[in-house]
């Protein structure tokens, strides 16, 4: 490459960085040439410390604000407030008339920083936390930044209780808000049970996210009981739970897709009583059909989930 | 411009690129921070928290209501909640969250330590779970054991009809279990980059469940006994290096059950008695490990993989233990069942280009069935011989290559195309394996600072090879069923969605999606599986402290089904009957929130309601066929109001009421005897209608505030 090519291309690429960083807000220029403040929190809370919103005080009762922790950033040495927020010097330094006063990383969906620069942020020193499987995951695809589910300014994040947890997935999963209002469901509503007891948010092995290797394996973790192996399985069983459940609550008893006798049905069509239509002329105004009321096949066929007796090649035993 | 300053420039201006695009924090100790004395800081020390007393008064019983909150009797309950945290001298404190800790649902969770050292944990929690469906009876004694015994005074009977003794022995039966899980937990931080974590459980789980006893003729509805212990270890450690990080753990599940079996005396005249398996014992063992590498050209590689092994050796039960049957000598006592479990993950993430990222993806996930097989003499329901019957080891085998790519092109602009392919291989199943192809696309768009919408579209296509009955399962299906879980299926998904900023205070937010399932070669079978879906939510911050939402949602469920009726085997029937569900369900809610209103109140006002209905319609022989509807109404109500005495202390007010109402067409009207050779537990399905009303005090142990500190430095 000729020098006149080099010096060309180099000054496309000055002008090009230069365009894309037009002002000193705290992510886009280097850290140094930005500068940190003066005085550090003092510097912040000289201006936000009664602002509302910003909830400076409460930061202290979490993790982020214990200076015994040196990993923390109120650690000895550590850089407070711009350990998070980016470097202040052009934040907390004079502006000149008619400019905007550059920004700092300021965290959440809509903020001015980009998504990827808020989440280098936290993941700088929460990688290890977060795991392996970000990048890759749907959340992490989705750009989902960490403050549209954490909240670090309050003395308990919200996204990490059982009772206030799922409000913060309803934010973007409100198709699943309405299964929890079911007439069976795991006890979501009630608080017994949160999101991340089936779901790892920030990754796993799954695509939706499940904290095990796989479903059977996430519904295991409290219904051991179904693990077996059995002696007789029940071939859509140890395959995959959700063939025949609907894991965030459904109409029917048991969070089933549909009721029998007709989800058995779908699958079950040999000669005699599982190939019959059972009509409503088997209710209890009618014949009061036992294929079809009570547990219907179950009223025979109990052990759907498979059988240890030797005995029970049918599900009965 | 000579050749060492052009040179100068392309460095400096490539490293300007880089810094626009991260600005990653420099190490602290590049800065000067002597005169960073964060004397405004109000650091936390001593107790910091809050701790509530309250007292509850509950209208009326219903085991539906109570099915998951502790509430399910009628009458006054004592509460007491806690969430108080210790911050000590030079990192060390502990903190304690206590919930329901005077109803069933009670958990406590202390954990104490040295932060960004050391931790160690201790936790309680109870879960009850009721039946859910109101007035189940029994003529059975000695329910949530091994043994069922029929009243004293009962008379046999051919059918339910010829009970006389029915009346005089049904009692009323509480359905229901409790999981009772005490956990310990460590971890160890023993640098920056490295630390451990382990955590334990021990889980007992007590009770009954429902079942159903069979003597092939008859049957009765049965409390299942539920005597079970867990143990789950679950340890990792973590290493955080430059650019890698890895993670090894282990998982184990101890899972044991009290019982072996259950047995239960016949109501009905014929066997005596049944015997029927309960849960085997059972141990899972599994070693994780990942990994995640920092590669050349912005890309990143993560390997995740996970070894397993089930076992499962339980004592056989007989073959029967109805003594008129002689039945022959087991094959041998236990399955010596043996599952390896197999799964394994690669992900490369790279970003070529700034705007431009893309995805390959690899899944491995198998299940290896060791377990035994052997040829079975079987009694059927301990009343008939079958011929001997050898049992089948199901093995599944699923494999996922995936790769996407998404590019930005525009601030708030973001565009996803995608393709995944899935390969499911099967043992000793109507299909050896199945694939499918899924192509995807997504956008998201920020039309406005304020409004962003995008959409989402996926086509999938799942083929199975050559479709066959399983010889060994008889008698055998109608040869044009397609199981659907294995079947041919196109799935076409659609979702779109709006986010709107109205107003600084006000935002609203729409989506609708749309999945339909084509299973285009089930003659019999499932044929189509649709769901739909959309919400509306709107929030708006009406002041400072001042708040509300509301929401609205429904969703639908739409399958078609067809059978093949045949009295005769095989059955070869063509498919001559065809049934249609729905269930469909709305709901919405809203909520007001006054927080510190005229700084001493706050008042929490929710409600929430849902209403789905469950159609089947049947058309057989042309004659067309509607059950009931399945109907399910809830209403819920709650507000609760607090007023602060001072900054300390707190009294609390709360009403709840909530009110559901269904219909199930499978339980109500069926009393015990309603059918004639299944004896039921006669419930209702429920509807309830329960007040809780609530006083309490809060005290506060409060944190010093910037303010505090102010006041301190300015007398």
């Amino acid at each position: 490459m000729t020098a006149v090519r080099r010096s060309a291309l180099a000054l496309i690429l000055w002008a090009a960085a230069t365009a894309a960083a037009p002002a000193q807000n705290a992510w886009e220029a280097d850290p140094e040439e930005i500068g940190y403040s003066r005085a550090g929190a003092d510097t912040c809370y000289g201006c936000h410390g009664n602002e509302p919103g910003f909830q400076l005080d409460a930061m202290f009762l979490t993790a982020h604000g214990q200076p015994a922790d040196e990993r923390s950033p109120f650690g000895a040495g550590q850089l407070q407030c711009e350990a998070c927020h980016g470097p202040g010097g052009a934040h907390t330094g004079r502006v000149k008339r008619g400019e905007s006063r550059p920004h700092m990383i300021n965290f959440g969906e809509g903020e001015i920083a980009p998504v990827q620069v808020q989440n280098d942020m936290c993941l700088g020193c929460h990688e290890t936390h977060v795991g392996v499987a970000w990048d890759a995951s749907p959340h992490g695809s989705d750009e989902v930044s960490c403050a549209g589910c954490h909240e670090v300014h309050i003395a308990r994040d919200p996204v990490a209780s059982d009772v206030t947890q799922p409000a913060v997935c309803y934010e973007c999963h409100q198709n699943v808000r309405g299964d929890f209002l079911k007439f069976a469901s795991h006890p979501v509503r009630e608080g017994q049970m949160a999101c991340t007891g089936c779901h790892s948010p920030h990754g796993s092995m799954t695509d939706a996210l499940l904290v095990k290797a796989n479903l059977n394996e996430t519904c295991y973790t409290c219904h051991a009981d179904l693990r077996g192996p059995f002696l007789w399985e029940h071939a859509p069983v140890p395959d995959d739970c959700s063939n025949c459940h609907r894991p965030h609550g459904s109409n029917h008893r048991g969070m089933l897709e549909k009721r029998g006798p007709l989800l058995c049905q779908s699958c079950h069509a040999p000669a005699g009583h599982p190939s019959v239509p059972y009509t409503s002329a088997g209710l209890p105004d009618g014949t009061a059909n036992p294929n079809l009321l009570a547990g219907n096949c179950m009223n025979c066929h109990m052990q759907v989930h498979g059988s240890n007796h030797p005995s029970g090649a049918a599900l009965m035993r | 411009m000579n050749t060492a300053t052009s040179r100068r420039l392309l460095t400096i201006s490539l490293v300007t690129m880089a810094a626009a695009v991260s600005a990653l924090p420099v190490a602290a100790a590049d800065v000067d921070t002597s005169r960073w004395s964060c004397s405004q800081c109000p650091f936390a020390k001593g107790l910091v928290g809050n701790t509530e007393a309250e007292a509850l008064s509950v209208s009326d019983e219903s085991s539906k209501y109570g099915q998951y909150n502790g509430l399910d009797e009628d009458g006054g309950y004592g509460n007491a909640n806690v969430d108080l945290r210790y911050f000590g001298d030079s990192g060390y404190g502990y903190d304690i969250q206590g919930r329901d800790l005077g109803l069933d649902t009670r958990w406590i969770d202390i954990e104490a330590g040295h932060q960004g050292r050391w931790s160690v944990g201790l936790s309680y929690d109870e879960l009850p779970a009721r039946y859910g469906y109101e007035d189940p009876k029994t003529i059975y004694r000695g329910n949530e054991s091994a043994n069922l015994r029929l009243a004293d005074g009962w008379v046999r009977g051919g059918s339910t009809q010829d009970f006389p003794a029915l009346d005089a022995s049904l009692r009323g039966v509480d359905i229901k279990t409790t999981r009772e899980t005490l956990g310990a937990r460590a971890e160890f931080i023993q640098s920056p980059r490295l630390r451990y974590a382990v955590d334990y459980a021990y889980e007992q789980k007590d009770g009954g469940t429902v079942t159903w006893g069979s003597f092939l003729a008859n049957s009765a509805e049965l409390v299942r006994p539920v005597d079970y212990d867990t143990h789950e270890v679950d340890a990792t450690v973590h290493y955080g290096g430059d650019g890698w990080q890895a993670s090894a753990g282990y998982y184990g599940s101890y899972f044991n059950s009290s019982d072996l079996g259950l047995v239960w005396e016949n109501a009905f005249t014929g066997a005596d008695r049944g015997q029927m398996a309960l849960a085997p014992d059972n141990k899972f063992n599994q070693f994780n490990l990942a990994g995640s590498f920092q590669l050349p050209f912005n890309t990143t590689a993560s390997l995740r993989a996970a070894m397993g092994k089930m076992e499962q050796d339980d004592a056989f039960l007989p073959y029967t233990i109805n003594p008129a049957l002689a039945g022959t000598a087991l094959p041998r006592g236990d399955l010596d069942g043996e599952v390896d479990t197999t799964q394994y993950n690669v992900d490369i993430v790279s970003r070529p280009l700034p705007k431009l990222r893309v995805v390959a993806k690899y899944r491995y996930d198998d299940r290896d069935n060791d377990s035994s097989r052997e040829s079975y003499d079987i009694v059927q329901a301990d009343v008939a011989p079958r011929p001997a019957q050898t049992n089948l080891i199901y093995d599944f085998e699923r494999t996922k290559w995936g790769a996407s790519a998404d590019y930005r092109f525009g601030r708030g602009t973001r565009g996803w195309i995608g393709w995944d392919r899935e390969k499911e291989e099967f043992s000793e199943q109507s299909v050896d394996e199945t694939e499918e192809d899924t192509i995807w696309g997504k956008i998201r768009a920020r039309a406005s600072d304020s409004f962003s919408l995008g959409a989402k579209m996926a086509f999938s296509d799942r083929d199975h090879n050559n479709y066959q009955d399983i010889a060994a399962l008889q008698p055998p299906n109608n040869p044009l069923l397609r199981k659907y879980n294995l079947a041919n299926r196109d799935r076409d998904a659609v979702e779109v969605f709006f986010d709107w900023q109205v107003t600084d205070r006000s935002g609203l937010s729409a989506r609708f999606e749309q999945a339909d399932d084509d299973y285009d070669n089930s003659d019999v079978g499932l044929v189509s599986a649709d769901y739909e879906n959309f919400t509306v939510d709107l929030n708006v911050q009406l002041r400072e402290r001042i708040s509300t939402y509301a929401f609205v949602a429904q969703d639908r469920y739409k399958s078609r089904q067809r059978g093949a009726q045949s009295a005769s085997s095989p059955n070869t029937a063509p498919p001559n009957w065809q049934a249609k569900n729905r269930d469909t369900t709305q709901s919405a809610g809203a909520g007001l929130y006054f927080d510190e209103f005229f700084d001493r109140w706050d008042v929490r006002l929710d409600y929430v309601y849902s209403d789905s209905e469950g159609a089947t319609d049947i058309t057989n022989q042309g004659q067309n066929d509607s059950f009931p509807d399945f109907n399910s109404t809830l209403h819920s109500t709650n507000l609760e109001v607090g007023y602060a005495l001072n900054d300390r202390m707190r009294l609390r007010g709360g009403w709840r009421y909530e009110k559901l109402d269904t219909d199930d067409w499978s339980v109500d009207g069926v009393n015990p005897d309603t059918m004639l050779q299944v004896l039921t537990f006669g419930e209702n399905s429920p509807d309830y209608d329960v007040n809780v009303f609530m006083i309490g005090f809060d005290y506060l142990f409060r944190a010093r505030t910037n303010e505090d500190i102010w006041r301190a430095q300015n007398p």
